[in-house]
């Protein structure tokens, strides 16, 4: 009996190990030059049966697939000479699953490898204009280059540290001249979060040193950088921030030599676009796109009697800055009467310094609403004007900040629908399930959230790009904001995988799918430093899985205050016994179930009891059951579950007993909802002791009585909390349901000699 | 006699009475017609100092938060209404009979007549008993609106120098009211002594001379408290003070007290000694023994002031107060604090002092500080603690000196502080704004431009008030600006003073204000003269306190010797003679880590920094946990301890620290490889721990154990570590 169970067990293991969905750690090198072949390797664990390299954005391409083993997997990448500079996503695919995303950067300049030591200025590693420079900054390290430059050359450092998404690395860079002289400091940059990005002007021919170090004097072995060193404009703004689609937009950029003037090609559609000034700065600075016509601001306008008026009527958007500390910059639009306006802020979200302090107020600038924070540090007013005519609006730093950099776009427009979707993570920490991986046969479920932006109505989810033999099943979402989808794969569906286009649709408007992914959590309370945005949905078919399950439909609906069971029955391909984890993709609101459920060795069906709240929403939903046996998932169909009202309500009448004696429980019923046959109906939450028989009632019964009966032994006193339990079955479907809440029973003592 | 201040008609007696039959009414009336003619004691400024003068609102009687027995008064009567309404309103009829006043309970309870917890507060014959009974005779009316409130205190005489054992003098308590009329309130006056010895004070303002020393002796009246400084010397002394010379206004003032209290001081100390206690209070390092030779040797007759200027010069000197600041502004990590926002804090307060930024400049840009705790690392002052209430105590305490804390509930019991007072500053603290900066760790401070402080006794808001001092114009104004500039102006009667006492409790282990953090009326400077004429300094120096270093180091009291005389040897506050001190915890270390030639290693800086460099209040390590190094939890200038314990001797002989450094260290092994004599080898070793050689007889002791002795590393090192554990080492003196 203990060989077989062993041997039992090891099968087990070996049918679970065999589809195990993959994990990414790291990629290295963390980055590459575009328009070179960069060997790579790919580290984690249950790698070995790697597919094949999932790339978000065009300009990178496998190569070469290298070797697979122990963990690795290696490969070269063609960077392609127009490849768009920064961050490029990543996944692996294998055969049995999805990987983590990570992330691959794309820089201008060669690569050279830091090369310890290099911990002072008289160990600087020397180095040529513009190039990148990977390294590592161990506990408390600090890294020195040297540069030469020229008098008016400008010296430019960009790093890329917590945007790798390796370590909570928080670098900073200080620019020195060769008398020890800082001449530029930057810890953080406002257009890259905690990474640092400087550039100042040589003044004097000579060399010059760039130190690199963690902010608090940390680091540690994973606390990769790249670092852009070099002669190249890094601007720290660009003014106008915005423009419409496809326009030739003349620009300003605001670099360390000061402004100089450029054209930016804006793309078709609307949206961010990522602005590489001289196509050679390696981070972006984002502009924004829309189709509203654009208004500057015209200096002096610091106060409503100079504010500068929109060039045309109804939307519109401003362009301005908030050019020196104390700066406020008013403009003037014109409402129409109850045509509601959404006045919005784009600063910190073009990574702009600004801090914005946004106040609607009347033509005479008297203030209506105001707003600091609602979209980031962003303000956003919405607001219905009285009457048509003249509106003001006025625009500062919160903290009085100003300067050249202070760029900012308002947009004044009518509020609009706004959709868009994502996968609600189920562990804030980790990627778990966010990606969509089908055992071919089998099916698996997520839950999707739909951020309705004034956006009401059905909403239908509509997905292209899928591999072949995969359909996605999810009903028009009428309310709320969660839809269960099921993935289902056909028996004969080819292993592959595939980065998918999700939309959320409704009669107006559609939006996009977008995951964001944290990739750096830090104190306080594993707060995300770092997040990502992917914006395809990532689908596989992967090997057979060694079980599928399937969710009986309910032969009744749920009545409220009720509970019942669903029965998952699981078909195990032969050989696997293993143990299978089970638990509700959602739960309907107001109703309870337990986290998981077991489905144990060799068993093949279990039942998931349900519990419904007595205020449980009535309504009908579609719910699934997601199994896993190790990493293997799936999922059964979707099945609709509906809550109903209960068969009736009750109240127990107070009740007295001299003890010993027995106590006649009368029980009030009003029927709410008709049912064939008979039920039981149970007394419940006696004390100990103490019992009545169960009554058998019909759905039209209007009064009980139960009997109980007391013996001397029991302790005198009020007895709370007694109810009543109705049974009863429908379609096969045992259903219980509770009614007549707080009945109390008082059991009266003679005191002895009285 | 109590003179009533607040004259009053009768006519609400009848009001009072209407359930009075009309003959007792009228008996009534013709009793207080006829007996006390038209006076009625005000409520406030007669009967309330009764219950300040018989004790019956103290903490520990009826002005405990909970009342004593059922009946609570306001704490020394912070809240007249509320204890009008406690006595007339509450448990109506019970405390006051106005039918038959002699039997109210309150006069019974305060006789002793009907069984009282707190026994007898006064007599049937005495004046409190009349005072109330004739109140209560009038129908126990509440004062009018308008009623004069005392807005001063006066005492005199204000000094006093008592000749011999047993003299007396009496003092006068006048109080003057808000209509400009004045009261001799000597009789309603609460006396107390701070130190009976020596002048013992009697109920009615009579002070007795005890032994030699000097007492302050307070008087309190409503809400003010004022001290007479009391000196007592011997009758029949023939003291005669010695003759001196040089030195500076700062021993003007010390001496003229001195002699007032016919003390004479010590000696001025050896050159050696100075040298040792100079290095140690300005740059936290022992001399080397190149520079305490150089130092010895020298003749020119203004090294001392030479010596004190070098040091002055050196980074360290900067070092050693952006340490004492940095645990006054709490600089150190927390929930609130991330490690980063408290590094940046450091290193701001840092650049400022070793820039020489006047540190009216570095409060005001405290005080005001705006934006991210990152970017604005001074913002950080509004981090460590967000209630505005603490924010207005912690400000008081570091830039003023002053302790509020009791005045956010009731009147200050030893001071001037009323809980006008309390929420009128908070108010500059209630505008302050946050929010979440873009980094998890940043938050945003700002100027909210609304908010204000609500009055415990209430919620009634209250505008800004500068302590003891106007209610400023704030509108549209950041009202930390407002403060910034009242404290920092030359006429500010708090700041100057509070800076130039912290700067000299560093270089005497005590402030001519003690503890420096708690100026009270009740707790006066030792030497107001000096304390004064320092402030002065500061301001004449534009805040530059490297300069009043530069005075104090300088003058002849901070120069004198431990040694003390006859008559000096008990003084503990005057500053006759030098103290001694322990060396605080990261001077220490890093004196045993210097002179050992080791290395220590904190977190975030490099091996071989200074512990006087760290700059997280939470990283610390056993030798200095225990040695008292601040935890930086409070403003208290109480977090440092430098009170020897057994557990700091128990480290220091059985610990790690001294014994592992001695053995790491290579500066015995160094001069044996260089064939240095043992008794050379001694006297180095000397020389570095407690910068002098050793004498003769220690060096025979030391010599009879080396003798014979062919491995001399061991005995030496077991020299080294004594030296590391003694007394003279440990202490500056």
């Amino acid at each position: 009996m203990r060989v077989g169970a062993f041997f039992l067990w090891v099968f087990a293991f070996v049918v679970t190990a065999r589809a195990a969905s993959p994990q990414l750690d790291d990629i290295r090198p963390t980055g590459g030059q575009r328009g070179s072949e960069v060997e790579v390797t790919f580290t984690g664990q249950r790698l070995d049966d790697a597919r094949g390299i999932l790339i978000y954005d065009d300009g990178i391409a496998v190569k070469e697939w290298g070797k697979v083993e122990g963990g690795k997997v290696t490969a070269k990448l063609a960077v392609s000479p127009d490849a768009a500079l920064g961050e490029h996503q990543m996944r692996v695919w294998t055969a049995s699953g999805i990987s983590e995303l990570r992330t691959f950067w794309v820089g201008p300049f060669p690569t050279l490898e830091e090369f310890e030591p290099n911990n002072d200025r008289e160990h600087a590693q020397r180095i040529d204009a513009d190039v990148t420079i990977a390294g590592v900054v161990k506990n408390e390290d600090s890294d020195w280059f040297s540069i030469d430059a020229k008098k008016g050359e400008r010296i430019s450092v960009e790093v890329e540290g917590m945007r790798l998404g390796r370590a909570m690395f928080d670098a900073m860079v200080e620019v020195t001249d060769t008398a020890g002289e800082v001449l530029a400091r930057s810890d953080d940059a406002a257009l890259f979060l905690q990474d640092p990005a400087v550039s100042v002007v040589a003044p004097a021919d000579g060399v010059y040193f760039v130190e690199l170090r963690e902010s608090s004097n940390g680091g540690d072995d994973k606390s990769d950088y790249r670092m852009h060193v070099g002669h190249f404009s890094r601007p720290m703004a660009v003014f106008p921030v915005a423009g419409r689609p496809g326009e030739e937009l003349a620009v300003k950029l605001i670099d360390a030599t000061g402004e100089r003037d450029a054209t930016v090609r804006l793309p078709d559609h609307e949206g961010l676009f990522a602005y590489h000034a001289d196509g050679i700065a390696p981070g972006a600075n984002p502009l924004r796109v829309s189709a509203l016509p654009a208004t500057r601001e015209v200096e002096p306008n610091d106060s409503a009697a100079e504010a500068t008026r929109a060039g045309s009527e109804g939307a519109v958007g401003f362009d301005g800055r908030i050019e020196k500390p104390g700066d406020v910059d008013w403009f003037r639009f014109t409402g129409k009467k109850d045509k509601e306006l959404d006045v919005r802020v784009f600063a910190r979200s073009l990574r702009s310094p600004l801090d914005s302090v946004l106040v609607v107020g009347k033509a005479d600038g008297s203030k209506i609403a105001d707003n600091d924070d609602k979209d980031g540090p962003d303000s956003v007013v919405r607001f219905k004007p009285p009457a048509d005519g003249e509106y003001t609006l006025s625009i500062r730093d919160q903290i009085g900040r100003g300067g050249a950099e202070y760029v900012y776009r308002i947009e004044v427009a009518p509020v609009a629908p706004e959709l868009a979707v994502t996968i609600p993570p189920v562990d804030e920490k980790t990627q778990e399930r966010q990606v969509i991986v089908v055992p071919r046969g089998n099916r698996f479920a997520t839950i999707m959230r739909v951020q309705r932006g004034d956006a009401g109505g059905d909403v239908n989810m509509q997905i292209e790009g899928l591999p072949a033999g995969v359909t996605m099943h999810a009903e028009p979402l009428a309310k709320g904001d969660l839809v269960p989808v099921v993935f289902e794969a056909a028996a004969d569906a080819e292993v592959a995988a595939a980065l998918c286009t999700l939309t959320a649709k409704n009669a107006k408007v559609s939006g996009a799918y977008e995951q964001a992914i944290g990739l750096i959590y830090g104190q306080p309370n594993n707060t995300p430093y770092y997040i990502t945005r992917a914006r395809r949905l990532a689908v596989s078919v992967a090997e057979a899985a060694p079980f599928s399950l399937r969710l009986e439909e309910p032969g009744a609906p749920l009545p409220q205050s009720g509970a019942m069971s669903l029965k998952v029955v699981a078909e195990r391909t032969e050989g696997f016994e293993g143990e299978i984890k089970l638990r509700l993709l959602s739960k309907p609101p107001g109703v309870g179930a337990a986290d998981t459920i077991t489905l144990a060795i060799g068993a093949t069906e279990a039942e998931i009891p349900l519990s419904a709240n007595g205020d449980a929403k009535l309504l009908r939903s579609q719910i699934a059951v997601l199994g896993d046996a190790g990493s293997v998932w799936v999922s059964t169909e979707l099945v609709g579950i509906e809550i109903a009202p209960p068969f009736m309500t009750g109240e127990l009448q107070f009740t007295k007993v001299a003890r010993g004696e027995t106590a006649a429980v009368v029980c009030k019923l009003k029927p709410v909802r008709a049912f064939e046959g008979k039920a039981k109906l149970r007394l419940m939450g006696l004390p100990d002791g103490l019992s009545s028989p169960e009554l058998e009632i019909a759905a039209d019964a209007t009064e009980v009585t139960f009997q109980v009966a007391t013996d001397d032994k029991i302790k005198g006193g009020q007895k709370r909390g007694l109810f009543c339990q109705l049974e009863l079955k429908i379609n096969g479907q045992e259903i219980a349901q509770t009614l007549a809440a707080n009945g109390v029973l008082r059991i009266d003592v003679k005191k002895e000699g009285k | 006699m109590i003179c009533p201040l607040n004259t009053r008609k009768t006519r609400k007696v009848g009001i009072r009475n209407l359930c009075i039959s009309r003959i007792s009414r009228a008996i009534l009336l013709l009793l207080t017609s006829s007996a006390f003619a038209d006076e009625v004691p005000s409520f406030r400024n007669d009967v309330m100092p009764v219950f300040l003068r018989a004790g019956c609102n103290t903490g520990g009687c009826h002005g405990s938060a909970r009342g004593q027995d059922g009946f609570g008064l306001s704490l020394f009567g912070f809240d007249p209404a509320g204890d009008y309404q406690r006595i007339t309103r509450e448990m109506s009829g019970r405390r006051i009979n106005l039918a038959v006043p002699e039997e109210s309970l309150l006069l019974q309870k305060a006789t002793g007549s009907v069984p009282h917890t707190g026994g007898e507060r006064f007599k049937k014959d005495s004046e409190l008993y009349a005072t109330i009974l004739k109140w209560i005779k009038a129908g126990a009316p509440d004062d009018a609106k308008d009623v004069a409130q005392p807005v001063a205190l006066e005492l005199s005489p204000r000094e006093l120098l008592l000749a011999g054992a047993g003299a007396k003098q009496r003092l006068r308590a006048t109080a003057r009211y808000s209509d400009g009329k004045e009261r001799d309130v000597t009789n309603l006056a609460v006396f107390q002594t701070n130190n009976e010895p020596v002048a013992a004070v009697s109920a009615d303002g009579e002070i007795i001379a005890g032994e030699r020393g000097e007492a302050l002796v307070t008087a309190r009246f409503a809400s003010f408290t004022v001290g007479a400084q009391t000196i007592v010397v011997s009758q029949d002394s023939e003291f005669s003070f010695p003759e001196t010379s040089g030195g500076n206004y700062i021993d003007g003032h010390i001496e003229a007290k001195l002699r007032k209290l016919q003390v004479a001081p010590s000696e001025v100390c050896s050159d050696a000694v100075f040298a040792r206690r100079v290095y140690l209070d300005i740059i936290g390092l022992l001399p080397a023994r190149e520079e305490l030779e150089n130092f010895v040797a020298s003749e020119e007759p203004d090294k001392r002031a030479k010596l004190i200027d070098a040091l002055l010069a050196r980074p360290e000197f900067a070092d050693q107060w952006v340490m004492k600041w940095a645990e006054l502004l709490q600089i150190r990590s927390s929930n609130e604090v991330s490690y980063k926002a408290a590094l940046r804090y450091f290193e701001w307060l840092r650049e400022k002092l070793l820039a020489g930024v006047p540190f009216d400049q570095i409060t005001r840009e405290i005080l005001t500080a705006t934006g991210g705790t990152l970017e604005s690392p001074a913002a950080n002052y509004y981090q460590v603690t967000t209630d505005p209430l603490v924010l207005a105590e912690n400000a008081a305490q570091v830039f003023a000196g002053v302790r509020m804390q009791c005045a956010q509930c009731h009147n200050h019991p030893f001071d001037r502080w009323t809980t006008d007072d309390y929420y009128g500053f908070t108010a500059f603290f209630t505008q302050v704004g946050r929010k979440k900066g873009e980094d998890p760790r940043e938050t945003i401070v700002f100027d909210k431009r609304e908010g204000e402080a609500k009055h415990i006794l209430g919620e009634k808001p209250v505008a800004p008030k500068f302590l003891g001092g106007a209610e400023p114009e704030v509108k549209g104004r950041d009202r930390r600006a407002v403060l910034a500039d009242w404290l920092t102006s030359a006429e500010n009667p708090w700041f100057a003073k509070n800076l130039a006492n912290i700067t000299w409790e560093h270089f005497f282990g005590r402030g001519i204000v003690e503890p420096v953090d708690d100026v009270r009326v009740s707790n006066p400077a030792a030497n107001p003269e000096l304390l004064d004429a320092l402030g002065g300094k500061l301001v004449e120096y534009g805040y530059d306190f490297r300069r009043l270093v530069r005075d104090i180091c300088n003058s002849r009291t901070y120069q004198r010797a431990t040694q003390t005389n006859e008559s000096n040897k008990a003084d503990e506050r005057n500053f006759s003679h030098a103290g001694i001190r322990r060396i605080r915890a990261e001077v220490l270390l890093d004196c045993i880590t210097g002179i050992t030639e080791t290395q220590d290693k904190f977190r975030g800086l490099p091996l071989g920094a200074r512990a006087v460099e760290i700059a997280d209040g939470k990283t610390s390590n056993y030798f200095l946990t225990t040695f008292g190094r601040a935890r930086r939890e409070t403003v208290c200038s109480c977090e440092v301890l430098v009170e020897p314990n057994l557990s700091q001797a128990l480290h220091l002989l059985n610990g790690d620290t001294v014994a592992k450094k001695v053995r790491q260290s290579l500066v015995i092994k160094r001069m044996l490889e260089e064939m240095r004599p043992p008794r050379e080898i001694v006297e180095e070793l000397y020389v570095r721990s407690v910068s002098r050689k050793p004498t003769e007889a220690e060096i025979g002791k030391v010599g009879e154990l080396l003798e014979g002795e062919e491995k001399p590393k061991a005995v030496l090192e077991d020299v080294f570590w004594a030296l590391l554990n003694s007394k003279e080492f440990l202490f500056n003196h």
